[in-house]
This record gives C-alpha cells, structure tokens and sequence, in this order.
C-alpha cells in the first residue's frame, strides 16, 4: 500500500513535468553551432565547446575529478584488502585479456588523438582504457597491472598532468581572446588544428585513465565476500 | 520521445531509491535517475536537428545539425555523477565493515540505539 | 575579469595542498595566502556592480559577475573559514589534506557566488558539496559515514530535480545564463527551486542536518552551514527574475512554517548540537521569508553567530564526551561559557548583537501575518536558549589554546562590531519584550520538556517528503 501510494505521487509529478515539456517542446532555428565552428576552428563541435567555449566548467569538473580520485584512495587507505593474491587465472581467458588491453590502447589512441575531428575526446578515451586495463587485470592478475602502473609512475603522472590542465585552463578562462587568434591560424579540419585543444585532450585522457583505473583498483581489492 | 522516456527513468529511479532498502540497490537507483537526466540533455539537444554537430566543412554549414552545447554539457554532468557514485560506493564499503549489513533500515537502527 | 580570481586563486591553492599534504606547514600557509588575496580582490570590488562574459560568446557561454548581494555571502564564508582553520590547527589529526579541502570548498562557493550561469552553478555547487561529504566523513567513524551518506543521496535527487529545471529553461531560451530566466516559463522554475531547496535548510526538506550536526567533531558543521548559505544565496537571488516571481507566497508561507517549527523542535529537545541544528531551520525560515538584501546581511550574522555557537558548543561537547545538557550542569568552566553567551545573545537578538540589527529589519520589511509568525519564533528561540544561557558553571578554571582564543574572537568581533555600528534604538522595546516573555516563560515550563519524533530524519521519509514538496509545487503552478 506504502509503496502503491509513493508511486503515485511520483508519477503525478513528472506527468505534470511531461505536460509542462510539451508545451514548451517546438523546433528551435537558432542553433550556436555556426559561430562555434567558425570561431573555434574545428569540425567536432561538442569537443570544441567542453574544452573552449565552456572550459571554465571544465576546469572545477577536472578539479572535482581529481579530488573524488585522491579521496577514494585516502579513505579506503584504512579499510581491510580481501585476498589480493589469491586470483584462478585461466590461460585462454589471459589472451582475449591481452587482446582486449591492446584493442583498448589504440582505441585510446585513435579517440585521444583525432578527438577535434571525429566523435570522442580525452573523457571517452580515458574510460575506455581504463576499462580495457581493468579487464587485463581480472583475467589476468592485479598484481602484473599494479606493477605496470608503478613502473610507468602514474601516480606522479598523474598530478603533473593534472597541474598543466588546470593551468591552460585557467588561461582559457582568464584570456580567452589569446587562444581563440591561436585556433584562427590553423588548417580547419587537420590533425595538429585546433589550438590548445588535442593537447588538452591528450592531457585529459591520461588523468581520467590513471583516476579511473586507481579508482577501481581500489573497489577491486575490498571487493569482499562477493 | 527521448524526453518522455527520460521522465521514465527519472520516476523509476527515484521510486527505487524510496523503496529499495538494500544501500547497492539505492545506489543503482540514483545511477538510474541520473541517466534520465543525461537523456534528457540528449533530447534538449535534439531540438534543434538530429545529425551529430561534426561540421564537415565550412562552406555546407545546414541547419539540421543537433545542438552541441547541452551535449557537452552533460559529458561534464557524467563525470559528476561517476564521481558521487564512486563516492557513495566508498561509504557503502565503509558501513559494510562497520555495521555488517547493507540494509537501511537496520543501520537506522543501530544508529539510534547508540545515541 | 578580477571577479575571476575569486574562485581560481582558493581552487589553485587547495589542489597545490591536496597533492603536497604530508607537508605540515604548507598547507596553513597557503590557506591564508589564498585568504588575504581573495580578501583584497573583495575589497577592490564593493560598491561595483560589473559582469564579464568569457570570451563573448553570448547566451552560450558562462557568463560571471558581483554586486551587493554577492557581498555578505562572501565575507561571512570567509570569516568562518579562517576561524575553523585557526581552530583546527590546534589539533594533529587535522593534516593538510583537510586545510586544501577548505580552500576548495571555499573556492567551490565563491564560484557560486559569482557565477550568472545555471549549468556553471551545478558544476560548482556539486564540487562544493562534494568537499563537505568528505568533510563529514573525516573522522570515518560510523555515525558520521551514515550522515555523509544521507547528505549525500538526497542533495543528488535534489540536483537531478534541478539540472532537469536547467535544461527546461535551456529547451526554451536557448542559453542557461541568469539573464534568460525572465523569458522562461513557470515550470522551469519551480523545478529549479524545487531542486534547490533540498540544501538550503528548511524543515521537513532538509533533514539530513541535525544527524551531520550531531556526529561531527566541532570544526566540520561550520564548513556545512557555508554549503547551506551558498543555497539561500540562490533563492534570494532568483526571486528577482521573471519566472520565479510567482513563488513570493510560497516562499513567505514556507519560510515561517520552518521558522516555528524548527523553533518548537529546538525547545524540546536537551542536546545542544541538536539544538543548533533545528534553530538553523528557524533563522533560514527568517532568511527565506525576507527574501531580499536584509535576508542577506541575516544569513551574514547568522553564519557567523552560529558558527560562533556551533564552535564553544562543540568543544564543550568532545571535553566531556556528551552533549547532552542535563549532564553539563556544573562541568562547563568560564572561559568555554563566554562564546556561548555571546553567540545565544547574537541569535536571541540582544541589542549591540548582529542579531538584534538584521532580525529588526527582517521584521520591518515583511506583511502583517509573517511579522506575528517570526515573533512567535523568536519566542521560542528565548525559550530554548535559555536552556544554555542559564546553565550552572564550575568555578576551576580551564586554560584554552591560543589559536581556539583567535577562533573565537574574530567570530565574536564580527557579531559585536556589526551589532554597535548598525544600532538602531527604537526596536529596543520590541526586543526586550520578546527576551523578557521568553524568559518568563522558561521558567514555567522548563519541567515539561519532551523530545519529539524524529520519524522525518529516517532517510526514505525525507525522501518521501521532498517528493511531495514537488508535487505540492507543481500544484501550485498548475492552479
């Protein structure tokens, strides 16, 4: 009855929610796009706009980012590991593992890299390597992954690039016009176009993989009686 | 359309977080509610064409090109949601090993017979 | 173009203490570097009313700016900040790690503040909030997890609520920048109000804040109280647009039904942390029911009185180990009683306090039937400081740390110098009235006290209640 009655309360608020929508819903003629890509010089509009027109959000979700990633690690610090060692490794599922990290670093790659020209970008990029390491790690032992990632010192990595995003951005949002003349000189549509945006986005696919990929390393470890 | 089944989501996800009373399925709940909201960006976006705001040049600029803005917008909006998930999941971990249940009620419970 | 330093400089300074916390000194330094910078950029701007748009990009991009409004926020953040550092440098389980929080927290709001833009609002409202979750946290023990936890998941279905406002207002104008609410609907409003008010302190919406209040160690409710100022902020600044015009009853009605009630709930209960926390229901009662720049300058006294409060209340709490009041009688020495006297006189509005100046002006400016609703609650709010005020001491003395001293007198200075210089003599009557009935009646009732339910703090009810507080809106705007 409880849950019957909390339903329909529910229900009457988003169904004036979707009358209130449709009466407002029309097609709209202005679209920003036009004067996004003239000005910003580069074909992949949404890209442009997180990283140039609107940085200054991005800027404090990069923070927000870094700082959820820094305090995951800090606050589990404490919590008890669950058999880290033991893990049944089973070897035909170690070489789709492999094959499925190696797909995901060219993924990487590829949406990194060409993030101003096609649909992707440094967030995308990042989680999709993540993701594929993850994978590596469970078919194949967390303890050849977390070597890996001391080897290659993400967690100092990671605190430089993230010191470089917040400085380019923070010149994005304090002089604006200055990378905008940047864009202008380029070619539209090549590889190195776009100003300061594929290096940001290179930057920002490095910090999303490392937060990421700690964060669930972590989740991993305390994952319990599961 | 989009809207609509966005709204869909929102009401599923906040009901589940009403009803549900283990902490995990709260937590999916509000995974749940959020991506309403992210499709309901999707749809605001759409107001205004449907093909991906990719330009391919210049010069043949149409005009039923969707609005890139509340799409990247919301790419900001799930980085924020993942990171209060991740957050939320932490305190779950952390009241598992503390009180050995996952389910509301009980822990209110506990709580308040310590005070 | 300054108005941009605002944020950047305690948001640059509070990652550079995060990464280089096992640092001891660093942190501190940095934290009060970014203070005296954000307080001389402040100092550069009062009296202007200036906007900058980044990059002149028109209704697509952010748009920031600072006027009158902005300043009383500002300030008072800024006071409590630099009183929570100075007393927690006093203690070691506070690294550097919590002083860069602060800066980002502090950094979050002042984004906030400046910000003209809906979107930009929900990126740093969450990061400010998400700060404090960490914040409640800290301590890891479990009471405090669970009230993180709650936070948490209802200020999250609050934001949803609030960014599907956003991209109504966004379908409609085209642009998510302030200037555009005044040719958006209704319904964008309400949802957007509706959002926002999870956080901003009412009874029966935000009910999460009494359990945050009573686990927390002392330093932490103060840096919570920011978060809810942030939010008033908001309300009292969308009251001015075009499609939020039509909610001025709701917020009067709303505003004095939260006075009273959380009045009435502080009277009966006997712990003091959670006393605090229901008689910060009633001053956001007050705050929302003004509505305009007087309600500003009351969440200014009010963050710092409370603060004030919230602080000597706290220390005494974790010396004896209790907050519970019955068993302080006797055990509370001198030096700890004078901040909880100033502060208990701030808030029951004494003359030559803060409180007595802002609550006067709250009450001059409102219609009839809200002027007997905030007396009945200040009323109330005698009656249960009373509790506190008269309270038997212990004659041994007790020697505090020289830090925790500042910590109370840059907060005591605040309320004592706004007080003198904004005196006023003909409300003299009117107080006196009001503190001597409250009084008197304390003393006829103080025998009967009983705590109510606390059935709406469970965390599916106060769902459940938000909810309907939506449905109630939208009922409204439908009608």
């Amino acid at each position: 009855m409880r849950s019957f009655l909390i339903a329909v309360l529910i229900g009457y608020c988003f169904l004036i929610i979707s009358v209130g929508a449709w009466e407002n819903m029309k097609a709209r003629d202005e679209n920003p796009i036009r004067e996004i890509s003239m000005r910003v010089n580069v074909p992949n509009t949404v890209t442009a706009v997180y990283l140039q027109v609107r940085v200054y959000d991005t800027l404090f979700e990069i923070v927000l980012f870094t700082l959820v990633g820094i305090s995951v690690t800090l606050m589990l610090k404490s919590e008890p590991v669950h058999e880290q060692h033991e893990q049944t490794i089973i070897t035909s599922a170690t070489v789709y593992g492999s094959l499925v990290a190696v797909l995901s670093v060219t993924a990487f790659s590829y949406v990194v890299l060409n993030g101003h020209l096609t649909p992707g970008g440094g967030f995308a990029g990042g989680v999709i390597l993540a993701s594929g390491i993850a994978l590596y790690g469970i078919t194949s032992g967390f303890m050849r992954v977390y070597k890996h990632y001391q080897w290659l010192r993400f967690g100092f990595l990671e605190g430089l690039t993230f010191f470089i995003i917040v400085f380019i951005m923070t010149l994005g949002s304090v002089i604006p016009g200055a990378l905008e003349k940047l864009n202008q000189g380029q070619v539209y549509g090549a590889l190195f176009s776009g100003g300061v945006i594929p290096l940001l986005n290179i930057l920002v696919g490095i910090k999303v993989y490392a937060a990421s990929w700690k964060m669930a390393a972590e989740f991993i470890a305390r994952r319990g009686p599961l | 359309m989009v809207i609509y089944i966005s709204f869909l989501a929102a009401a599923i996800g906040i009901y589940g977080m009403i009803v549900c009373r283990n902490m995990i399925r709260k937590v999916i709940s509000l995974g749940i509610l959020e991506t309403g909201t992210t499709m309901f960006f999707v749809g605001v976006s759409a107001a205004t064409g449907l093909t991906a705001p990719v330009v391919p040049g210049l010069d043949n600029l149409g005009s039923s090109f969707a609005d890139p803005v509340p799409q990247a917008l919301i790419i900001t909006g799930i980085v924020i949601n993942f990171s209060i998930l991740c957050l939320l999941l932490v305190f779950t971990i952390m009241l598992m090993n503390r009180y050995h249940t996952i389910d509301v009620n009980t822990i209110e419970k506990i709580l308040e017979k310590e005070e | 173009m300054e108005v941009l330093l605002l944020p950047i400089i305690p948001v640059t300074c509070g990652t550079l203490a995060v990464l280089l916390r096992r640092k001891r000194k660093l942190p501190l330094t940095l934290f009060f570097i970014s203070c005296a910078a954000t307080i001389v950029v402040i100092l550069t701007l009062i009296g202007q009313d200036k906007t900058y748009q980044i990059g002149q990009w028109g209704a697509v991009g952010v748009t920031v700016g600072f006027d009158e409004l902005n300043l009383p926020f500002m300030l008072s953040s800024m006071i409590v900040a630099a009183a929570v550092c100075l007393s927690a440098s006093t203690r070691a389980i506070y690294d550097g790690y919590f002083y860069g929080l602060v800066m980002m927290l502090l950094g979050g709001l002042n984004a906030v503040y400046i910000s003209r833009d809906l979107f930009n609002i929900y990126v740093t409202f969450e990061l400010a909030s998400i700060v404090v979750y960490i914040l409640i946290a800290y301590g890891k023990k479990g009471k405090q997890i669970w009230a993180a936890m709650k936070y948490a998941l209802l200020s999250t279905v609050g934001f949803s609520i609030f960014l599907i406002g956003a991209g109504l207002a966004y379908m409609e104008a085209g642009s998510f920048s302030f200037a555009a609410l005044d040719d958006v609907g209704d319904l964008a409003g309400a949802l957007i109000f509706a959002g926002l008010a999870v956080k901003s302190g009412l009874f029966f919406l935000s009910m999460w804040l009494p359990d945050v209040y009573n686990s927390t160690p002392a330093e932490i409710p103060l840096l919570s109280g920011m978060v809810i100022k942030a939010e008033d902020y908001l309300i009292l600044r969308f009251i001015s647009y075009g499609s939020f015009t039509w909610l001025a009853p709701m917020y009067l009605a709303i505003g004095t039904i939260s006075a009273v009630i959380g009045a009435v709930y502080a009277m009966s209960t006997q712990k003091s942390q959670r006393i605090l926390a229901y008689h910060t229901f009633s001053q956001i009662g007050f705050i929302v029911t003004a509505s305009d720049i007087h309600g500003a300058w009351h969440a200014f006294s009010h963050s710092i009185f409370k603060g004030l409060l919230l602080l000597s209340c706290g220390k005494v709490g974790e010396r004896l180990k209790t907050n519970d009041l019955s068993k302080w009688k006797g055990n509370i020495r001198l030096s700890e009683y004078i901040p909880i006297l100033v502060g208990s006189l701030a808030i029951i509005g004494f003359p030559l306090t803060s409180g007595y100046v802002t609550k006067g002006n709250i009450i001059d400016n409102v219609p009839f039937i809200a002027v007997v609703m905030l007396t009945i609650a200040s009323v109330a709010t005698v009656i249960s400081f009373c509790k506190l005020v008269f309270i038997p001491l212990s004659r041994r003395p007790l020697k505090l740390p020289l830090q925790l001293i500042m910590a109370y007198a840059i907060l005591a200075s605040g309320i004592l110098f706004h007080g003198v210089i904004k005196f006023d003599y003909y409300k003299v009557p009117e107080s006196a009235a009001v503190i001597g009935a409250g009084v008197l009646i304390y003393f006829l009732i103080r025998k009967h006290f009983r705590p109510l339910s606390r059935r709406f703090e469970l965390l599916d009810e106060s769902i459940i209640m938000f909810m309907v507080f939506v449905a109630v809106v939208l009922t409204v705007l439908i009608l």
